[in-house]
């Protein structure tokens, strides 16, 4: 397994920052993606890392959706589409696969199915996304943990996972509510039987 | 994770806790580490 997340908020400022090579403008993400620690220094080149730790939220899912986007672009290589041979001028796009460490109690159903979306669209461009589950993988955790690339899904040997049903609440005029109840109990069905 | 074993999980209306193994044989992950 592939240690640490490696990135940091713009808004910090952290020691070594390095942009990303060979683009002339900033990615415009939450996050910056510093190079990872050299293999003589304990690392490995290849750390593309990135972590849903705590509640999900709307602050979070944008955090994790910039940085699936940054990683992903980031792993993007254009390749001969057959290499051996070298008149051969189509290229195809080839996507190096990242990780997300999963540990979460849950959270918004709305936002874990932004997430959930992005994810089948990388996977859709043949990126592949190695999810991890270690500590608690809960509620809309679950999910995404499943939603990664099939036999690339680690658990932890003492991760706890929890299903549920979708628990939510609405105060309004009642016609609304009616409404609001109907949307959840699509929700219901759409959260496990994807 | 068959639909009918998972509707019959959640008609119980309480929070189902499952273990590492048992996420793997529902289908959740594919290996423990």
């Amino acid at each position: 397994m592939k240690w640490p997340v490696r990135m940091t908020k713009l808004n910090e400022t952290p020691d070594k920052v390095v942009p990303q090579s060979g683009s002339q403008e900033e990615p415009k993400t939450n996050y910056i993606i510093i190079p990872p620690l050299s293999p003589d220094d304990g690392g490995s080149d290849k750390l593309r890392v990135m972590g849903l730790i705590g509640d999900l939220d709307e602050e979070k899912a944008s955090e994790i959706m910039y940085g699936m986007l940054s990683l992903f672009q980031s792993g993007t290589k254009e390749m001969p589409k057959n290499p051996d041979d070298p008149k051969c001028e189509k290229v195809v796009e080839v996507h190096e696969p990242f990780e997300i460490i999963i540990s979460t109690h849950g959270g918004s159903a709305s936002d874990m199915f932004g997430i959930y979306d992005l994810m089948r669209k990388m996977q859709n461009d043949n990126c592949e996304i190695h999810t991890y589950g270690l500590g608690k993988v809960m509620s809309a955790g679950v999910l995404l943990l499943a939603a990664g690339t099939k036999g690339q899904r680690k658990i932890g040997a003492n991760c706890r996972v929890m299903l549920h049903a979708v628990a939510g609440g609405s105060i309004g005029e009642i016609h609304d509510l009616e409404n609001e109840v109907k949307k959840f109990a699509g929700y219901k069905n759409s959260i496990y039987f994807h | 994770m068959s639909k009918k074993y998972l509707t019959n999980l959640l008609k119980k209306k309480v929070n189902i806790y499952i273990g590492a193994e048992e996420a793997i044989e529902l289908g959740i992950a594919d290996e423990v580490i």
